[in-house]
């Protein structure tokens, strides 16, 4: 495989990383837990 | 048969803790909500959907478990709220199953008689006809019916009887309202109805408010009413009338509704002879289990017990995943090209996820023993025999059950402090719940230990293991007795808790809840660890350094990670630590399991070999400038301790947010826990050392 070819894939890595744990982090705002649990507040 | 899409019947599931709603809520539609032996495990509504007998469409709503409709905490008001039709959004339930525990009708019927004057029908579910079978009691189900006068369905609902008699009582075209209700007293009907007519609200869920805001102490009154001083005015008004007939406007409708279940339950349960003592099984085996002694040897003994069979039956599934994770490496390594796509695919992505993936059969035993002393009834036991700490540091008695839930993870544990009516003492248990040892940490105790003790036996083992979560439930207490007694002052409530009957574990159930387990382990290191370990790849391997040919350990000393681990190396140093040490620390306050990674990942790279070594023995051989170890044993305790107290979880810190509504809180947290663990990893190796040591 040609070098840029694996410098590409290799910034696409880790920006894909960077930007699906930005979006979780986002999305987790409500507060779901690593665990999987816990959901919206049906308290508020 | 009917629309699918269109919903025939929306019913609510309710009744006091422990009794099995959650079961039923499961059985019925099929899901895997959490169920346990001990109260206070649903603390939210929990919405699902069944079809009835004819295929009719039908919504269930589980509640969350409460004594009465005068609420005490949040998760009682969420019961409340829902059945009242308070909650935007959810329509008032058209029925609601009434869960009972036949061995314990006496006090859940008192629950009934408020469902009664709800106007709203009811169908009885009579949970565990079989513990009341053992225990001597005979229920006559239609004296019952008739006094309840609504449908009572006999159930043993962990083996699904009564199932499909309950479906067949829920599909009938109409249900009624029951006209049975405990009699009031003539004044306070008469004070009931006028209220009622000011209130404007749901038109069935008139009267009961109108009861309800009767019955209210008076702060609790003025939250209720907030904004309508006429009303409480009136409500005032009406109380200081019944005073003045003699009655009290609090006790009196508890008073009739307790003589009227007194009443049921003189015609309804009969005794057959207990033993000549008067105690059930139960009780025999709590005279060993809740002993001031012998409840605590036995509790360390089946904690010791639990560890030993992590370490010995995760033994071999734990070498085969090691095994096919470096075989994968080599595969994957004699596959690709020279270069950072091959670094990256075989240290970041396989070293990365495999040396976390490798750890999941110790904890999903830990999840099958948990879940057997959960389900036996046994938990509740052990709080028991807590309670003399719980008490003398002001912890409540209800903390426990959060408690508890946070040796599997602190999310679930934060959650469950709903159930805490006073502030104070639900925040003191939301602040020390990541200090017991979520499953997260056992990937870091695991590791140190087999570096600690490799020639010990499990047993030893074992033990370091079990101190570890000992130490953490021990750090708990003191704090918490610390913050009771300066930031959350409040007085120390009685431990009012419930021994539910020891119930043999449905084992069924306890291997869902681990292949659940498993499948959310795997999710989480394929998507949140599989993306940690690529950004921490990148962060231990740029900038590469200008010089031709570098180093392996120069491309890590150059690194950003390589930098911020020598940055922090002054503050870890008295600790023991080196700065790839420090690498590890920093990045594990995304993830505790991170260390693993990180710590596979920077020993990969500074070895480059294509054998991909195992973790242990790269640790193991790691030596300091000077020639020595670096994992020595007095290391390898400090860097236990130093994880048994930090705060090194971000989701924890979204909930703790979340749950104080305040980013207040959750900095405390995270700083008192760092203070906290530097001081307890600095005593340990310093006071280790002075010790002489290593």
């Amino acid at each position: 495989m040609n070098e840029t070819v694996q410098q590409i894939l290799v910034v696409a890595a880790v920006l894909g990383a960077v930007v699906y744990l930005t979006l979780r982090a986002r999305s987790k705002k409500s507060g779901k837990g690593s665990c999987g649990c816990g959901k919206k507040d049906p308290l508020k | 048969m009917a629309d699918p899409a269109q919903i025939f019947r929306r019913i609510a599931i309710a009744g006091n803790p422990n009794t099995g709603k959650s079961t039923i809520f499961n059985l019925l539609t099929g899901m895997r909500q959490k169920v346990g032996n001990y109260p206070g495990v649903t603390v939210e509504k929990k919405t699902g959907r069944f079809f009835g007998s004819h295929g009719e469409a039908m919504e269930l709503l589980d509640l969350p478990g409460s004594y009465s409709l005068q609420v005490r905490s949040p998760d009682e008001a969420v019961s409340r709220d829902v059945l009242l039709g308070r909650v935007p959004g959810t329509p008032r339930p058209d029925a609601i199953i009434a869960v009972l525990d036949a061995s314990n009708l006496e006090r859940h019927l008192y629950l009934v008689a408020q469902f009664l004057e709800l106007d709203i029908p009811v169908i009885v579910a009579l949970n565990m006809v079989d513990v009341a079978e053992k225990r001597g009691l005979t229920i006559d189900l239609l004296a019952l019916k008739n006094s309840l006068g609504v449908p009572v369905i006999p159930m043993v609902a962990s083996r699904g009887q009564g199932l499909i008699e309950l479906k067949q009582a829920l599909s009938r075209a109409t249900l009624h309202v029951s006209e049975c209700k405990a009699q009031l007293p003539i004044v306070l009907e008469r004070e009931v109805a006028a209220l009622s007519r000011t209130l404007k609200c749901h038109a069935g869920s008139v009267r009961p408010e109108a009861m309800l805001l009767l019955s209210l102490e008076d702060e609790r009154l003025a939250a209720e009413v907030n904004g309508n001083p006429t009303l409480l005015a009136e409500v005032h008004a009406a109380r200081e009338r019944l005073r003045l007939s003699g009655l009290d406007p609090i006790a009196a409708p508890v008073d009739a509704r307790y003589a009227w279940v007194s009443e049921v339950c003189a015609s309804v349960v009969h005794r057959r002879g207990e033993d000549s003592h008067g105690l059930t099984f139960s009780d025999h085996v709590d005279q060993i289990l809740t002993h001031k002694l012998w409840g605590w040897l036995a509790f360390v003994a089946m904690m010791a017990l639990m560890f030993v069979c992590i370490f010995i039956v995760a033994q071999a599934p734990m070498d085969w995943i090691r095994d096919g994770m470096q075989a994968l490496a080599k595969w994957a390594g004699a596959h690709m090209p020279d270069g950072d796509l091959r670094s990256l695919v075989v240290d970041g992505v396989i070293g990365g996820v495999g040396n976390v993936v490798v750890f999941l059969p110790q904890i999903l035993i830990l999840f099958f023993f948990l879940g057997l002393l959960e389900d036996s009834g046994y938990m509740a036991r052990a709080a028991f025999i807590m309670d003399r700490m719980m008490s003398r540091v002001g912890l409540h008695g209800k903390s426990f059950v959060p408690l508890l839930s946070s040796f599997a993870c602190a999310i679930p544990g934060i959650m469950a402090t709903r159930t805490i009516e006073n502030r104070n003492d639900r925040f003191v248990t939301i602040l020390v719940a990541p200090l017991m040892s979520c499953s997260a940490r056992l990937p870091v105790y695991a590791i140190m230990i087999a570096l600690l003790m490799p020639a010990y036996g499990v047993w030893s083992k074992a033990g370091v293991m079990l101190s570890m979560y000992l130490l953490g439930i021990l750090a708990a207490f003191v704090m918490a007795g610390l913050l009771k007694k300066t930031l959350l002052r409040s007085e120390t409530p009685m431990l009012l808790l419930e021994l539910p009957p020891y119930r043999a574990p449905v084992v069924r159930g306890i291997v869902q809840r681990m292949w659940e387990r498993a499948v959310v382990f795997i999710r989480r290191a394929g998507t949140v660890i599989l993306a940690l370990s690529i950004i921490l790849w990148a962060l231990l391997h740029y900038p590469k350094p200008a010089t031709p040919e570098p180093t392996q350990s120069e491309v890590l000393a150059h690194s950003i990670g390589g930098r911020m681990g020598h940055a922090i190396e002054p503050v870890i140093a008295p600790l023991g630590y080196d700065w790839k040490i420090g690498i590890g620390l920093v990045a594990s306050f995304a993830a505790r399991e991170v260390f693993v990674s990180t710590m596979g990942q920077i020993y990969n790279i500074e070895d480059a070999k294509e054998d991909n070594e195992d973790l242990r023995t790269q640790m193991r051989d790691e030596r300091r400038a000077d020639g020595t170890p670096v994992f020595t044993p007095l290391v390898c305790l400090s860097i236990m301790v130093f994880y048994v107290l930090a705060m090194q979880c971000i989701s924890t810190v979204a909930i703790v947010r979340r749950e104080t509504n305040s980013w207040r809180w959750p900095l405390f947290q995270i700083a008192y826990m760092t203070v906290l663990a530097w001081v307890g990893a600095f005593v340990v190796y310093q006071g280790g050392k002075l010790l002489g040591f290593q």
